[in-house]
């Protein structure tokens, strides 16, 4: 009698452990990572090194890629303004209104005037340290360029400025690497080396690039998938592996925890917090080493184009896409050791062995 | 009506190792008073830590019930055990077990936090109790720059950290010399004196047994005898041929 009814009565005098804040939890593990700094380090370097190897096949595809579409971009671009211009200049024919020209065709002609201005200038410059000979025909130059900049030649001009827009494409197209060329070849060659291609076209055809330096995961090598994924599964198990050894060596550690009223779901939340933390500062490494070093690959084997096509959009995206992913994997690693360590009874901490 | 802390009522553990069962305890009937100091003493082997843990709330019987403050520990759930072990258990190791990572006050203001106090108040107190226990100079010592007894002070500080009613100490004066040893035993008996706490302790010390107000000696699974202090000094040789 008495005993079955003590528990109900007295059953309200305990009450249920609260949750700690995620602030303690966060306190707690960043603690133990700077007492266990070198282990830290430990399990640190297998996601450094994984995502450093990530990101260096990031952002080398995403190179490649910038120095592949890049200068086809522009070509397209110059091809573009070539078609607008040429046919407008075909379309008016022999009765051309200046004035109209000038309207519809104000930004070319502001590049063309920029190009001539430029041109004097430069003439300028080398009359300072010209021998008289030289300053005679120099002085002719820049005469005939001044003279082109009239307002009444603006069709010369344009034409000019066609010309030069020409001679540019060839330039850029000496730039592309010939085997990146052969690959574009493949998939929009005869577009591209075709008939003159209408504006409407060509300005599509820029978006799509655009689109495909974002994506630039499309360039990947079925090789350097498969490296990738290897890479992050090595790391997977390495951290998981690291985890459940700071866990069994603290199980005693945790235990007492335990005794002084923890409550599982702290336990695990302080293992997460500390994987996440190594795995995030782990990460930031890896990102600028990957970066870094398949950077100077890249210049090393294609040369300063690197910089000039530098694509930072596809760069920021492989960031963002490798910080999450190594932000993921050291959760997701730590998530069963932790959830061993919450599991360990209270009376681990009462074991004597080391 | 003096309360009883603790009481089990024909409690039985039965562990299974591989194919073999083995019985820990064959029916333990066990009261333990509020205030008490107790002693449990026994061969390795003899059931005595699992009754240990037992009683601690550490462990469940497999048939019998433990009462802890007239509660039966079997029927808490997960958040009333830690609960219980927050607020109404302290527990001493015989391997201290300080959080390596903390500074002494850390430790000692750890079970508070857990049990949601402010970290102002966790500090006062903690300050306080660590003064109780003498190392009011050490409150920002790492564990490893503490002696063992040191060590062992601060673990007592942090058993009574939120005031338990209940205090279980583990072989505590274990992994001590014969000097810090008798010094532990003075401070537990100090607390159990003028904070009426009950101090439970699983132990090997002879000095222990002096300061104890029961001995209860475990062999083969159950209670072999219960000895009163006063019994004690009459019996001295016994304990020692005992051991």
């Amino acid at each position: 009698m008495n005993e079955a009814r003590a528990p109900r009565n007295t059953q309200s005098r305990i009450g249920k452990q609260v949750m700690l804040p995620w602030s303690k939890a966060i306190e707690i593990a960043l603690k133990s990572i700077k007492v266990r700094f070198w282990r830290s380090m430990i399990t640190m370097s297998s996601i450094i090194l994984a995502i450093a190897f990530l990101m260096s096949i990031w952002t080398s595809t995403a190179i490649t890629a910038a120095l592949h579409l890049g200068p086809q971009r522009e070509i397209d671009g110059i091809k573009a303004r070539l078609a607008t211009v040429r046919e407008a200049l075909a379309g008016a024919a022999g009765a051309l209104d200046r004035a109209a020209v000038e309207q519809r065709f104000a930004r070319d002609l502001a590049a063309a005037r920029g190009r001539k201005q430029d041109a004097i200038r430069e003439k300028q410059r080398a009359l300072k340290s010209a021998t008289s000979d030289e300053a005679k025909k120099l002085n002719a130059e820049i005469e005939a360029l001044q003279a082109a900049l009239a307002p009444e030649k603006a069709l010369e001009l344009l034409r000019d400025y066609l010309g030069d827009l020409r001679q540019e494409t060839e330039a850029v197209k000496g730039r592309l690497d010939p085997i990146l060329l052969q690959e574009r070849g493949a998939q929009a060659g005869e577009a591209a080396e075709g008939a003159t291609p209408t504006p409407q076209a060509a300005s599509g055809r820029a978006q799509a690039t655009a689109g495909g330096i974002a994506n630039f995961l499309r360039y990947m090598s079925p090789t350097d998938k498969w490296l990738a994924v290897l890479a992050l599964l090595v790391c997977f198990v390495g951290i998981v592996n690291a985890m459940f050894m700071t866990v069994q060596e603290r199980f005693r550690e945790i235990g007492t925890m335990k005794c002084l009223g923890a409550l599982d779901a702290f336990i695990v939340k302080i293992f997460l917090i500390e994987s996440a933390l190594l795995g995030f500062i782990g990460t930031l490494f890896g990102i600028a080493v990957g970066l870094v070093l398949s950077t100077i690959r890249q210049t090393l084997v294609y040369g300063w184009p690197v910089f000039e096509y530098f694509p930072p959009g596809s760069i920021l995206t492989a960031v963002a896409m490798a910080a999450i992913v190594g932000l993921f994997l050291s959760v997701l690693a730590a998530i069963f050791p932790a959830r061993r360590a919450a599991r360990m009874e209270p009376v681990a901490a009462m074991r004597i062995e080391e | 009506m003096q309360q009883n802390i603790v009481r089990t009522r024909d409690v039985t553990k039965c562990y299974r190792m591989g194919k073999v069962e083995v019985h820990a305890l064959r029916g333990v009937d066990l009261e333990i008073r509020a205030g008490e100091y107790i002693s449990i003493m026994g061969p390795s082997g003899s059931g005595k830590t699992t009754l240990f843990n037992m009683v601690g709330g550490l462990d469940k019987p497999s048939t019998g019930k433990v009462y802890i403050e007239e509660v039966d520990v079997a029927q808490l759930d997960a958040y009333e055990l830690a609960w219980l072990r927050c607020r109404k258990i302290g527990y001493i190791f015989q391997t201290f077990n300080i959080i390596p990572v903390m500074t002494a006050l850390e430790n000692v203001t750890l079970p508070m936090v857990f049990a949601g106090l402010t970290t102002d108040e966790a500090r006062d107190k903690g300050v306080e109790l660590l003064k109780v226990v003498g190392l009011g100079d050490r409150l920002s010592h790492k564990p490893f720059e503490l002696s063992g007894g040191q060590q062992q002070r601060v673990a007592i500080a942090r058993a009574m950290a939120n005031d338990p009613s209940l205090i279980l100490a583990d072989e505590p004066t274990g992994n001590l010399d014969i000097k810090t040893g008798t010094e532990i035993i003075e401070l537990l008996k100090q607390l159990n004196k003028e904070k009426s706490v009950t101090i439970i302790s699983a132990t090997h010390d002879h000095k222990m047994l002096s300061a104890s107000d029961r001995i209860v000696w475990i062999r083969d699974g159950k209670v072999d005898r219960i000895e009163e202090r006063r019994d004690l000094k009459i019996e001295v040789g016994t304990i020692e041929g005992e051991d």
